[in-house]
């Protein structure tokens, strides 16, 4: 911020010294007036000047918050006018200060108004439209280093969504799963390999689709379901009951997955003999209700890594409806139900 | 020819059937049993021989590393995992075998060699495996629930059930509503790894969970005396006095 005023002052000050020379110049050489005169009014009228720029910069800065043509132009207008009248007037006082009331410096100092007041307006619109450019060119500077944030932070959200979908866990579970059944079966191990890989392509490609239809999620769901049901056999129990009418509904994409992990992860690692799990997707004329349940035993819980599952999809949900009361929790001593409402036709 | 008595511990069938099929080809191994879970497991130990023990990590109920808290018998472990880094890095730092799922048939055969190896030498596996849980457990910020054995008899307590924990010489007694449980650690252990937010260290001899502490008050002229909502009165040193000042401010 500092090195950007001070840059401002050296310029003006760089090009008002530059103006002082060429003015005390053309007057003492030009127009053969007294050495010490040439001095004094030239630093006089270009010092005078500088300290108005001040007010040059502050009216560029003011006009930028209008979008009205007009009043830009009023702006300047006024601007103009009354800079270089200040300026005239000011630096005659400087200079009669300086000199006294001699009559042939003050006959040609009114001699040379006309002159005066055109450079006036030529130095009015010159610094005007070099603080415009300079603010521009910080602007731009401004937008080159956000965008290049901005193109870095979704580099790594898309990094670490990816990170997820492949989740390690479940990848080298199944590929023992897949490992064993080649051994014994290989025509299931085909249809797991099938399995597996659409159900990685769906985790993939919705990456950054928000919506899709019931139907889809839920044969992302089952294909997890299947896939997980090779692991655990018996263990893994499931049912669903689905109006017909739901499967055309729009849901967001990747919901329902983190929910039956945490499902699969609670119930079969607490139970003796395996979890039960229920899924129940019912239509009503203003939402589609959704509820996952699984069986479990709250003596064997490992609470380990609980919650973060459940509170993305909170999230996510408050996020896409604006709406916090659309994820219930339900439990008993062995049963754990989590209930999802999904707006229908919401315009998103 | 020495036939070495091999139990698969593992809740999944498919993962299971590897290894049998893999034993099926040496003719040193034998198959004396399969189990689904640490209790299943635990149990069969207690009445048969075992020679050398494959051991998944993630199983329902008791984890790998509960198991082997609770073993009494001392067999040959070969631990098995897909993919856990926690467990991998306790694996490594106590410089026990392990497998990664999955495993071809020349890994596992190599590490089956490599533990006949170690019982022909007879070089104890107890001890390294003794810190196994204690390694898991240090990569956590805490544990959450501690298995006990008492006799053939299994109990799981949850942390947040405890009301407090006494120094019984060189093991912890650990006081709870199911009763009380012996555990084969140092106060120091229990000290570092319970939540730090409810459990504190009253005393050289008592490490008292605060929300079952009804008021303090005191008892001698530096001490205190902590009584619990169950009625059951703990000395509090000068040490420990200040650390529960400490806790509350």
């Amino acid at each position: 911020m500092i090195k950007k005023v001070a840059l401002k002052i050296w310029t003006v000050l760089l090009i008002a010294s530059t103006l002082s020379t060429i003015q005390f110049i053309v007057l003492w050489q030009g127009y053969n007036m007294p050495f010490v005169y040439s001095m004094v009014d030239s630093l006089a009228t270009n010092l005078v000047f500088t300290v108005l720029t001040i007010g040059l910069w502050l009216n560029v800065r003011i006009t930028e918050l209008t979008k009205n043509p007009m009043e830009i132009i009023i702006h300047h207008l006024t601007g103009v006018t009354l800079v270089v009248l200040i300026w005239i007037y000011v630096s005659r006082f400087a200079i009669r200060s300086f000199f006294g009331d001699d009559a042939f410096l003050m006959a040609f100092l009114s001699q040379s108004v006309a002159v005066r007041v055109a450079i006036g307006i030529l130095l009015y619109v010159f610094f005007t439209i070099l603080f415009y450019l300079l603010v521009n060119m910080e602007r731009l500077a401004k937008r080159k280093e956000e965008e290049a944030n901005l193109r870095q932070m979704v580099r790594e959200s898309e990094l670490q969504a990816l990170k997820n979908q492949i989740n390690p866990h479940f990848l080298f579970n199944s590929l023992n799963s897949l490992y064993s059944l080649s051994m014994t079966n290989n025509e299931k191990a085909g249809e797991m390999i099938l399995n597996l890989s659409e159900f990685m392509r769906y985790s993939l490609k919705n990456e950054g689709i928000q919506f899709v239809t019931f139907e889809n999620e839920w044969m992302h769901i089952k294909r997890y379901l299947d896939i997980e049901k090779i692991r655990f056999g018996n263990n893994l129990h499931y049912e669903e009951v689905i109006d017909d009418l739901a499967y055309d509904q729009v849901v967001p994409s990747m919901l329902l997955q983190p929910l039956l992990e945490n499902a699969i992860k609670h119930g079969m690692y607490s139970l003796d003999h395996g979890v039960s799990i229920d899924f129940i997707a019912k239509l009503y004329p203003v939402y589609l209700q959704i509820k996952l349940c699984n069986t479990y035993d709250p003596e064997f819980q490992n609470k380990r890594g609980t919650g973060t599952g459940l509170k993305n999809v909170k999230q996510r949900l408050e996020k896409i409806y604006h709406r916090t009361d659309l994820c219930t929790v339900s439990s008993n001593e062995n049963r754990f139900c989590v209930e999802i409402i999904i707006p229908r036709n919401e315009k998103i | 020819m020495k036939k070495y008595k091999v139990l698969i511990v593992d809740d999944e069938a498919p993962a299971r059937e590897v290894i049998k099929k893999f034993i099926t080809v040496r003719s040193d191994l034998e198959l004396v049993g399969e189990c689904e879970n640490g209790f299943e497991c635990l149990k069969f130990l207690s009445s048969e021989q075992v020679d050398l023990l494959f051991l998944d990590i993630q199983m329902p109920k008791l984890n790998g590393f509960e198991v082997v808290e609770l073993m009494v018998e001392k067999p040959s472990i070969i631990f098995v995992t897909a993919f856990d880094q926690y467990a991998i890095k306790a694996f490594e730092v106590n410089a026990v075998d392990y497998v990664l799922k999955p495993f071809s048939k020349d890994r596992f055969f190599a590490a089956v060699d490599k533990a006949i190896q170690n019982f022909q030498t007879e070089k104890s596996p107890v001890h390294s495996h003794q810190r196994l849980a204690e390694s898991y457990s240090d990569q956590m910020d805490q544990i959450d629930r501690i298995v006990v054995r008492q006799g053939n008899k299994i109990e799981v307590v949850q942390v947040d059930q405890i009301r407090y924990l006494q120094a019984e010489s060189d093991y912890v007694m650990i006081v709870c509503e199911k009763g009380k449980f012996l555990k084969n650690k140092t106060m120091r252990y229990f000290e570092d790894h319970l939540p730090q937010t409810e459990f504190i260290r009253i005393h050289r001899s008592f490490i008292v969970n605060m929300t079952f502490v009804k008021n303090i008050e005191k008892y001698t002229k530096d001490t205190y005396l902590a009584i619990l909502t169950s009625g059951e009165k703990l000395n509090v040193s000068q040490e420990g006095y200040k650390r529960i000042r400490k806790k509350i401010v």
